[in-house]
């Protein structure tokens, strides 16, 4: 069997392995164990992964990864959410709609100071989804907006999934987050717009009290905690002053101090979440261990290099083979989840996309929001599954009904990514 | 509250992982703040980085496995039944120590040439034979959250603790 074969059978093999239920790390795990005694032999097999768990559980670089996990787990188990949602709620009073702008401009600063969509989308929901129930908004509509904002935790910096393609496609995690803050910002405000166009045309939302402008400027200060973690961390970042490493471990422990100071988090609540943070971390890892042994095996089999010398010799332009990706993307999307998605598609398709002159931090926004496009895409949409786990009420098919209008966005912060590339790339040009 | 594992060990070995990341946070916190206050960074502070990762990481994935936190795709569960879904899940704990087990033993000759040829960490000098042993111990750990769960499924327990 030929390289190119074997690598396709091992990524069949691998999809099977994944619909049966089985572990993404244990997937990905087997099908590069088995590939490498197949293509090349067991002492070849045993010599990668005798070396790959020590190599990953002892990466410097990948240190940023619990660290950032454990200032979001101390964010959300210190309220912070729920305050910044009662600001922005207050900011953005009288809006028809109001309370779903606020719930995602709530979700999209939140996303700044924690990188998990998981955490923003549970977090959301507990706040905002008794609230607009009993404002008497539209359950699809509420669970919707939840939904689209809790997807943003992954593409405003700091992100966990663009530490993790930092690291498989060995770019600079301070560039990924330059490049990824304006993309970030625009979705937040297609969301908004989004929400603002369905309040208006349809009748899923009653109208709204609106606020004096002296509640509106007091309102702000409900979120000091959060603009000054934002700007120490991503700051720090952005200026130099903190490596991405630096930045998580300040952040963490800044988080901590401020819950302490403004008595909101208590010892046990710091244990519970260290202890979180642990296992998310480590479910994480898993996954990256799988990942390094699956795409040893893929670069050995050539396949990326067979595949972009296919589609060069088809005489497919860039554009095409972008949006071949992107499909793929999207279909992957509605079935698998985020960060298993990014390992097992980045190491076969980024060579091909690099090979096509395209920028790998451009590419790895584009694999972000398209992560975030999986998040929210029916039928496996993980952040429609959290929120269903804590409205049990809410028939499913409401939520999907809820959320479609919304996937339009992410749709065209693609197409502004390729039509201004400057979107993505002018602010790590500039700092960096 | 997160739940905790019912095993023991599990639960000792989480703490260790607690530890480490708190101790990985409080270095870099005190390097950040040393370098800023003082102009001199703390001695070490890479090293200790990398090994308490290495002990998270290590300590950390067998209470992950004690309480089947891994992540996996459920589209199946719709499809099939209960019995199904569960003999899914063992076939699963099998595999899973199966693929730890092996890793576990392509370990050992690596392991081995650090113990014979030496080598040190960068800033510590902590020999790498010993960072070696730490990640075996955490491996037993692992192996034993795998048994766990194969036990767990033997007797019908279902999902994540």
């Amino acid at each position: 069997m030929s390289g190119f074969a074997l690598g396709l059978s091992g990524i069949g093999l691998m999809f099977v392995l994944l619909f049966l239920r089985q572990p993404v790390w244990l997937s990905l795990a087997i099908v590069g164990i088995l590939g490498n005694i197949i293509h090349n032999s067991l002492n070849t097999a045993q010599y990668v992964a005798g070396t790959v768990f020590f190599d990953t559980a002892s990466n410097y670089n990948l240190s940023v990864i619990p660290l950032f996990v454990l200032m979001g787990e101390v964010a959300s188990g210190s309220r912070m959410s729920a305050e910044l949602f009662s600001a922005a709620r207050v900011i953005v009073s009288g809006l028809r709609g109001g309370l779903a702008v606020a719930s995602l401009a709530a979700s999209g600063a939140f996303g700044a100071i924690c990188g998990s969509s998981v955490a923003t989308a549970a977090s959301m929901t507990r706040i905002a989804m008794p609230e607009m129930r009993k404002a008497g908004y539209d359950d699809g509509y509420a669970s919707g907006s939840i939904a689209a904002g809790g997807s943003l935790g992954i593409l405003i910096p700091p992100s966990i999934i663009l530490v993790i393609y930092g690291s498989i496609a060995e770019q600079s995690v301070a560039k990924l987050f330059a490049a990824s803050m304006f993309p970030g910002i625009v979705l937040m405000l297609i969301y908004i717009a989004v929400a603002l166009w369905i309040a208006r045309r349809s009748n899923m939302v009653p109208p709204e009290a609106s606020a004096s402008l002296l509640d509106r400027i007091l309102a702000l200060r409900h979120a000091w905690q959060f603009a000054l973690l934002f700007v120490v961390t991503i700051g720090g970042i952005y200026t130099g002053i903190f490596s991405p490493n630096e930045a998580a471990s300040v952040g963490a422990f800044g988080a901590i101090v401020l819950g302490f100071l403004r008595r909101s988090l208590n010892v046990a609540g710091v244990v519970k979440a260290v202890q979180a943070s642990v296992i998310v971390s480590c479910a994480l890892f898993m996954i990256v261990l799988g990942a390094t042994l699956f795409s040893q095996f893929i670069v050995q089999t050539r396949l990326p290099d067979t595949l972009l010398a296919l589609a060069q010799g088809a005489d497919l332009s860039p554009a095409l083979v972008m949006g071949l990706i992107i499909l793929i993307y999207v279909v992957m999307g509605c079935f698998l989840e985020g960060i298993g998605m990014v390992l097992i598609t980045v190491p076969v398709f980024l060579p091909v996309v690099v090979g096509y002159g395209f920028d790998p931090i451009l590419f790895g926004v584009l694999v972000a929001v398209l992560v975030e496009l999986g998040l929210i895409t029916p039928p496996v949409g993980m952040n429609l599954f959290i929120i269903r786990a804590q409205v049990p009420d809410m028939p499913m098919i409401q939520l999907y009904r809820g959320i479609l209008p919304f996937l339009i966005a992410p749709i065209i912060l693609i197409v502004l990514i390729f039509a201004f590339p400057q979107l993505t790339l002018w602010l790590p040009a500039v700092l960096y | 509250m997160t739940p905790q594992p019912r095993s023991r060990i599990a639960t000792l070995l989480l703490w260790i992982a607690s530890a480490a990341l708190v101790i990985m946070m409080l270095v870099v916190v005190g390097d950040v703040l040393l370098r800023a206050v003082f102009n001199t960074p703390m001695q070490g502070a890479y090293d200790l980085v990398s090994i308490m990762l290495l002990v998270m990481v290590a300590f950390g994935i067998g209470p992950v496995m004690v309480k089947r936190a891994e992540i996996l795709i459920d589209l199946i569960d719709g499809m099939v039944g209960p019995k199904a879904v569960r003999m899914l899940g063992a076939i699963a704990s099998v595999l899973s120590f199966v693929v730890i087990l092996f890793i576990s033993w392509s370990m050992i000759s690596p392991a081995q040439d650090a113990w014979r040829w030496g080598g040190y960490s960068l800033e510590l000098g902590v020999p790498q034979w010993a960072l070696w042993v730490l990640a075996f111990v955490g491996l037993a750990g692992v192996l034993w959250g795998a048994v766990l769960q194969v036990i767990g499924y033997a007797r019908g327990q279902e999902g994540q603790e």
